[in-house]
């Protein structure tokens, strides 16, 4: 905005627009041209009346104000200037002085220092030298004859007699081992072949069930300068004071005397300048000279004791420092040479006694010891052998000789073998399943010529571990006798269920066979049991909070039976955070190998990002029977592309009158692009269908859906929602917000509202 | 520190759009197209035309929100720089018509049907965007909490539309 100043009788100011200007100025114009000729007289008489006052102010104030300027100026800058020079030359001198000095007592001290270092480094190095010279020349001085003390020593022991004693010794037991680790088991081998070769007279087959079993079994598989301005005066910026102004004419009228005061002020204004600047040059020139023999001599008289103090203690340090390092290497350096030497000589002298003596018996002692075990060991090798091969025909006959009679023995104690045993099971799906049946199939020989009878024989069957099978009865007895020299298969041979959660371990059973009391025949038995259908999920899962969502597992048919048309596959979890719309499936027949994917519809009962839910699924055939199992504890995401918290409000919902529901929505994962957002607001009363009956007693004021602005990925608004709350006596209540995005529905928050 | 971060961030929005020499972000003025609609957006430094393909026009000259001005609920565009919802070099912007007066509902909520139409403007962007996305509906809503001066505007789903303008022309 511009400001115009007009100035008339009224000597008013107005501050106007340019329009406004303009009338102003014609307003004026009449009242100026009437008189303009009395005013230029009167302004005329004003500038020759103020010139001479303005002219004396200019030179008085000129010389003055310019000699103290140049005065100050040169006072400060000699001043500055002598001032370093003086300290300069100060500190210098001080150094020159203090550098001698400190230069000799370094030298004194360092040569001290270094003499003394130096002896005690000489001595303790030098005491480290001489032993270990003394060690090494001690060492191979010592060691030939030391050894050969130790060999002669040696071969006048009795080494090769305690060789050969020890040599006979272990010849004669590893001759007898030998005889019993190989020829006794072997005679009996044999002697069992000649048994198992001769004719068998009989043929038999029995089952321990009612039934005969018809079922075939398989065997097993897993962080700037500024200046201060200066206020020095400037011949420039100097502005009249009108000290000395006289402006004593008069006029007739007002504008006259006007135009003479203000003319009268102009020329002393001019004639102030006029003369200010020459006064003011002339007289700075002299203020400067003047002011500078001031400066000079106010900096003679500072006190530069301190900077040659200074200088004196720097040039001290420096002159210690340098000759204290010359001194101490040098007088280091010959201390050390001349102590070192002796030192090690002294060490040297006193330890190489000593050193010689134990070397000398290490040395004896280490050739003693080997020269004698090879003196022993030749002999003990040579009489070892020797007595081996001298004993050992005799021992493997007695041996064989034995083996045989006591396998001869144990076939007249225990006639009955156990030739083979094998699984025989349920289903034919060419897996060990759980809780199917697993009965076993035994081969049993009589080499007896006379019949066992069927209370002499028993069977027993045990798991490894207690945990991965039931085994119903544990030991029974044969239902029927063996005929002499008999084979006789007996099926149907106890009964194992492994159990469900052994499925994927391997599981051992033991089947023996006893007679009379003892075991005559034994397998171990390892299985690894397996349902017919393997489940996982198909992808990981994931829930909405209030949405609903799809829990997908892959069921594989790993069998070599199909399953039947009533196959199904069911989902349990027990969890307030999910809720399963459909529990069950359909599977249907699933040929072997075949893979089909399973669906779940599911809805998030729970906001958050995480939840923890034990879920299994379970497979069935049509008969009931359990074919697959995948029973898993997941930590399940809850990934919604908004969430709703609700933060006040809900509480007083139990009261009546009107509640303002309190919100947050957060926009978690959607996309980037801004969508319209429309909330919609609900009571529901609690009950087995939540998604039906509406609460009659509270209202949702003000529209429902509310248009909500849009909100940016990971941002969020907070907002209200009233509720007039009419009755608020039901006691359960679910209040439900339901966010849509362009009419999706994105997330549904319930919350439960207690009583 | 939060809070003084805060002011200095408002500051300086405010000090930038006043450099600017009006109320929408220089980067943002020009002439802009929706291809597949034959819709027309103009910006200028306080004003701006939306003109659909009917013919139809929207005229209405730009201002910084306060809660005091919004609640006139006189047709206009208005800039939210302090808004917490989007990120602090981000303006939310809200073009809105009011079609009926507005109701108090209760509880200090007031409601009022609007032609609606929301985007957003990055007022530290210095030079011309290449585009503007904007979410329009004819039966739009403006919901005021008197109590906490609070707002939303919003679209439903019925007459709701995404423009994605394309500049035609820098100004």
């Amino acid at each position: 905005m511009s400001h115009f100043i007009c100035h008339g009788d009224t000597r008013a100011r107005f501050s106007i627009s340019a329009i406004s200007m303009l009338t102003c100025l014609a307003f004026l114009t009449t009242d100026t041209v009437a008189q303009s000729r009395n005013t230029d007289m009167a302004r005329q008489a004003g500038l020759q009346d103020g010139r001479p006052g303005g002219e004396r102010e200019g030179r008085e104030r000129g010389a003055q104000e310019g000699y103290r300027k140049g005065f100050d100026r040169g006072e400060d800058e000699a001043y500055r200037e002598r001032l370093h020079s003086r300290r300069r030359d100060a500190y210098q001198f001080g150094y020159a002085a203090g550098y001698p000095i400190g230069e000799q007592r370094g030298q004194n001290e360092g040569d001290y220092r270094g003499r003394t270092d130096g002896e005690a480094r000489g001595q303790t190095e030098g005491q480290q030298d001489g032993e270990r010279r003394a060690s090494l020349d001690a060492t191979n001085a010592a060691t030939p004859p030391g050894r050969q003390k130790g060999i002669s020593e040696a071969d006048l022991s009795d080494a090769p007699q305690a060789g050969r004693q020890a040599g006979i010794a272990r010849g004669d037991q590893e001759a007898q081992d030998r005889a019993q680790e190989v020829d006794y088991p072997q005679a009996r081998r044999q002697y069992q072949e000649e048994r198992f070769a001769e004719p068998i007279v009989h043929r038999d087959t029995f089952s321990q069930t009612q039934k005969m079993p018809n079922r075939a079994g398989s065997p097993l598989a897993v962080q700037t300068a500024s200046r201060t301005l200066a206020m020095s005066v400037s011949s420039n910026s100097a502005r009249p004071d009108y000290r000395y102004l006289t402006c004593s004419r008069s006029f007739p009228t007002n504008e006259e005397r006007q135009a003479y005061t203000n003319a009268c002020r102009e020329g002393y204004g001019s004639g102030f300048q006029m003369t200010y600047a020459d006064a003011f040059r002339n007289a700075e020139n002299q203020g400067l000279r003047d002011g500078r023999d001031r400066g000079r001599s106010r900096a003679d008289k500072v006190d530069v004791r301190p900077e040659y103090q200074a200088g004196y203690n720097q040039g001290e340090i420096e002159g210690y420092r340098r000759a204290y390092d010359r001194a101490y290497e040098q007088s280091f350096r010959l201390a050390y040479n001349y102590t070192f030497p002796q030192a090690s000589q002294r060490a040297y002298d006193l330890a190489y006694p000593t050193l010689y003596e134990r070397a000398f018996e290490a040395a004896r002692l280490a050739a003693y010891r080997e020269r004698y075990q090879d003196l022993f060991n030749a002999s003990f090798a040579q009489a070892k052998q020797q007595t081996f091969d001298e004993k050992y025909p005799q021992y493997a006959a007695n041996a064989r000789e034995r083996g045989r009679r006591d396998e001869e023995s144990a076939f007249a104690q225990n006639p009955l073998r156990l030739v083979d045993a094998q699984i025989s099971k349920d289903f034919a799906s060419g897996l060990f399943e759980p809780n199917e049946a697993l009965r076993f199939t035994v081969d049993l020989r009589n080499f007896a010529a006379s019949g066992v009878a069927a209370n002499d024989v028993s069977f027993t069957l045990e798991a490894g571990d207690g945990q991965t099978a039931t085994i119903p009865m544990r030991e029974v007895s044969a239902r029927q006798g063996f005929r002499a020299q008999s084979l006789t298969r007996v099926t149907e041979v106890l009964e194992a269920r492994l159990f469900e959660t052994a499925v994927g371990r391997t599981v051992t059973l033991h089947l023996k066979v006893k007679f009379q009391g003892r075991v005559v025949g034994q397998k171990t038995f390892e299985l690894i049991p397996q349902f017919m259908l393997s489940i996982q999920f198909a992808a990981p899962p994931q829930l909405r909070e209030g949405m609903e969502t799809m829990i997908r597992v892959k069921v594989k048919n790993i069998s070599q039976l199909a399953t039947d048309a009533g196959a199904k596959l069911q989902f349990l979890a027990q969890s307030e955070a999910l809720e399963i719309l459909d529990s069950e499936k359909p599977i249907s027949a699933l040929a072997p190998g075949a893979t089909t994917e399973v669906a779940f519809r599911v809805v998030g009962k729970r906001p958050g990002d995480w939840v923890r839910i034990p879920m299994a699924f379970l497979a069935t055939l049509g008969t009931g029977r359990r074919v697959g199992v995948f029973d898993i504890t997941d930590q399940v995401p809850i990934i919604n592309d908004y969430g709703i918290e609700i933060t006040e409000g809900l509480d007083r919902l139990r009261q009546p009158g009107m509640t303002r529901v309190e919100y947050v929505i957060k926009n978690e994962s959607s996309r980037l692009v801004l969508r319209a957002l429309q909330l919609t607001t609900r009571v529901r009363l609690a009950g087995p269908d939540t998604s039906v009956v509406l609460s009659e007693d509270h209202v949702i004021v003000g529209p429902n859906p509310q248009y909500l602005t849009p909100i940016m990925r990971d941002f969020s608004r907070d907002f209200l929602v009233p509720v007039l709350v009419k009755n608020p006596s039901h006691a359960n209540l679910v209040f439900e917000m339901e966010l849509q995005e362009e009419g999706k529905t994105v997330v549904i928050h319930r919350r439960n509202i207690a009583p | 520190m939060k809070n003084h971060t805060l002011v200095l961030s408002t500051v300086a929005v405010t000090l930038h759009l006043a450099a600017c020499g009006g109320v929408i972000p220089s980067a943002y003025r020009g002439q802009f197209v929706d291809g597949p609609s034959g819709a027309r957006l103009e910006l200028q430094k306080e004003t701006g035309i939306l003109t659909f393909a009917d013919g139809r026009q929207v005229n209405a000259s730009a201002q910084e929100l306060t809660f005091e001005d919004l609640k006139t609920l006189k047709a206009g565009i208005y800039l939210d720089l302090k808004s917490k919802s989007v990120p602090k070099n981000h303006a939310e912007v809200y073009w809105i018509s009011p079609t009926e007066n507005p109701r108090d509902v209760g509880a200090g909520l007031v409601h009022v049907k609007a032609e609606v139409a929301i985007t957003t403007m990055r007022i530290d962007a210095e030079n011309p965007v290449p585009s503007v996305t904007l979410v329009h509906c004819l039966q739009g809503g403006v919901l005021l909490d008197t109590a906490k001066n609070r707002w939303q505007a919003g679209c439903g789903t019925e007459t709701t539309t995404y423009f994605d303008f394309k500049r035609i022309e820098s100004q």
